[in-house]
């Protein structure tokens, strides 16, 4: 196992590309050997993934494989009942099973999250203004006026209307969109590096949904701050990923640059997802495809590849659990991908 | 605060006072009559007579009830058959005993319920969280008169450390006020319990959380002011219930209050006193429901607006 870390680990790194002219050394987030269990059932296992400074990785894959579960346990966010292991650097400081203050230091500050439902995920009784101002409170030096211009100019910069008003209003009284556009705000507020977006389009709206997708690549290339972008939405990912990893019941099973993975889908998951996209190069009158088969449940994993008993081409190597393995662009966790042939062998 | 809105509640509040009233008047009468109960049997077929003309109760039950209603709304309650006094003067006087214990219960319930609840929820699960649930148990299925006599016996009878009975110094009101307080407190600390175990698992803490905030702001700037909401209503329903809600425990340490005066006024059948007795126990749940309603409205702004719009319609 720790042989498949360390390759997956290397695997990914060495995929990564950050966009031109935004080089830096370290990653801003590395995740190694993730497993995240509730009692004896493991929710996430082995995900190992990292972030570089100003580039956009997406976390794809279905209900239930552990992408939101990633993204918390990076932020120390889990739930009481869930425990995770393996190690969370965020800028290079670990802060799993660190104390809270270590990674209070960050959170809020220099890494931020936004999540599915912007509505719950505010405050019911307190005013967003007021809310966006506890955190510049918490993180900077400003106080009293400057704080107040400060969250009317982040308003401003997120696309609110009418801030001098809409900064006392209550979340009830803003829109789903509007309420996500306070989200972006609140986690912008201390001009973070990294911001988690778990699903932040999901609850809206198709023409929300746009709204808010040019807004985060508007706002990243402006202060060049580096996204991990959750989603199940592959549109979603074409549109905004530098590069993507898919999970599939609690592992990556591929990951690479987001053109690599569209054009040429290596592992038999992420090409069954590929042929579910409605395109224009679907002829008109076919039937959609769908990934035969569900998920299975975190308790009745199948032993081996947990994509098998859905995959076409599963055979008897497919007992035996798949490691990520890289070919220095690509890391496909599959029997059938040769790294040093570059391509799933049929 | 929206005008339409406390009128909406006043409305409401009177037709429910004027419900009571009616109830009350329905119930005393088809309960028995007063003449035959004042005077003894052997009272002459004259002076019973006598004595329903003198109050009325010769007259139909819809003059009764329409001459009862204009009194009311005179501010006359009528006047007690024993003494002779306006029952409102009657009642008025047991009042501020009664206030006096019921507070200082209130606050016993207030101190020890909130915090013990907020602490069963934060550490939920651990010693702190069983001991307190283990105590809202107790306190609620032991009935308030068995405490108050078992109060009496160790501490009265046994000890000899306090008076069992009556009014007049901080010793007297003791016992009485911890027997109330104690059982409201474990009604209180369950609500405060499961209210702050509720919030604690809203999105919006784990967004305070990802904001960096440390816990113990999260808890006090966050959770419990969410948290509040629903312990106010138990808190008002309390405070509602101050002043006739001490029936037993005024009788059992035969406090001189509002609730002994009403079951001394029921085996009477002092009509009048019972019924200003009833009507203020209304009224005070009704102004205290006004209370928690427009606090409600303070605490929690989706409230407040969900009545503006329904007022601008």
């Amino acid at each position: 196992m720790a042989e498949a870390t360390t390759q997956a680990r290397g695997g990914i790194h060495a995929a990564s590309h950050p966009p031109a002219g935004r080089h830096a050394t370290e990653p801003v987030l590395e995740i190694a050997g993730l497993t995240v269990s509730a009692g004896p059932v493991d929710l996430v296992e082995q995900v190992s993934l990292s972030v570089m400074p100003g580039e956009t990785l997406c976390l794809v894959g279905e209900s239930g494989c552990g992408k939101s579960l990633t993204c918390m346990s990076a932020l120390g966010l889990l739930d009481d009942g869930l425990k995770a292991t393996g190690s969370v650097r965020l800028f290079g400081t670990e802060t799993m099973g660190a104390p809270e203050r270590v990674i209070n230091a960050v959170r809020g500050r220099d890494v931020t999250m936004i999540f599915q439902n912007p509505m719950a995920a505010l405050n019911p009784v307190k005013r967003v203004g007021a809310q966006i101002a506890e955190a510049i409170g918490e993180h900077t030096e400003l106080r009293g006026a400057a704080v107040d211009r400060r969250v009317m100019d982040l308003l401003e910069q997120v696309g609110i209307p009418k801030v001098e008003r809409h900064k006392n209003y209550y979340p009830h009284q803003l829109s789903g969109g509007m309420c996500q556009r306070v989200m972006i705000a609140m986690a912008l507020a201390c001009r973070p590096k990294l911001l988690i977006a778990d699903e932040p389009t999901t609850a809206l709206d198709v023409t929300i949904q746009a709204q808010i997708l040019r807004l985060l690549r508007d706002l990243q290339s402006e202060l060049g701050l580096a996204i991990v972008f959750v989603t199940h939405d592959l549109g979603v990912v074409a549109e905004i990923a530098d590069r993507v990893a898919v999970m599939y019941a609690g592992r990556i099973v591929e990951a690479g640059p987001v053109d690599d993975l569209f054009d040429d889908p290596r592992h038999p998951y992420t090409r069954a997802l590929m042929d579910c996209r409605i395109g224009f190069s679907r002829e008109p009158g076919t039937m959609l495809e769908a990934v035969k088969g569900t998920v299975p449940a975190p308790s009745a994993r199948p032993v081996g590849c947990n994509f098998a008993p859905r995959c076409p081409t599963a055979d008897a190597r497919c007992q035996a659990e798949p490691s990520l393995s890289s070919d220095g662009a690509r890391a496909v966790a599959c029997h059938f991908f040769d790294p040093s042939a570059g391509a799933v062998r049929q | 605060m929206n005008p339409q809105f406390v009128i909406t509640k006043l409305v409401r509040g009177t037709l429910t006072l004027l419900l009571t009233v009616t109830f009350v008047f329905i119930v005393l009468r088809a309960s028995g009559d007063p003449a035959q109960i004042m005077l003894s049997d052997e009272a002459s077929p004259a002076a019973v007579a006598a004595f329903r003309e003198r109050w009325g109760l010769d007259r139909s039950y819809i003059e009764q009830y329409l001459a009862y209603l204009t009194a009311i709304i005179q501010g006359d309650f009528g006047t007690s058959f024993r003494d002779g006094r306006p029952a409102l003067e009657v009642v008025m006087e047991r009042v501020p005993v009664t206030l006096l214990l019921g507070f200082t219960a209130l606050l016993i319930t207030l101190a020890l319920g909130i915090p013990s609840g907020i602490m069963a929820a934060l550490f939920r699960g651990r010693w702190v969280d069983h001991a307190t649930m283990s105590f809202t148990i107790l306190g609620h299925s032991i009935p308030n008169f068995f405490l108050g006599i078992i109060l009496i016996l160790v501490f009265s009878m046994t000890l000899r450390w306090l008076p069992s009975s009556g009014t007049g110094s901080i010793w007297h009101l003791l016992m009485p006020a911890v027997t109330l307080g104690t059982a409201a407190a474990a009604t209180v600390a369950r609500f405060t319990r499961s209210s702050v175990l509720d919030v604690l698992h809203q999105p919006f803490m784990r967004t305070a959380k990802a904001k960096g905030i440390p816990y113990d702001r999260r808890i006090l700037r966050h959770a419990l002011p969410n948290a509040a909401i629903p312990v106010v209503t138990v808190v008002g329903m309390r405070i509602g219930g101050l002043i006739g809600g001490a029936v037993t425990i005024e009788t059992v340490f035969a406090w001189p209050g509002v609730g002994m005066l009403l079951v001394n006024s029921v085996n009477q059948r002092d009509l009048a006193v019972v019924q200003a007795v009833v009507l203020l126990i209304a009224l005070t749940m009704v102004l205290v429901n006004l209370i928690v309603d427009l606090t409600y409205g303070w605490l929690d702004p989706r409230i407040e607006l969900h009545n503006r719009r329904a007022a601008k319609t």
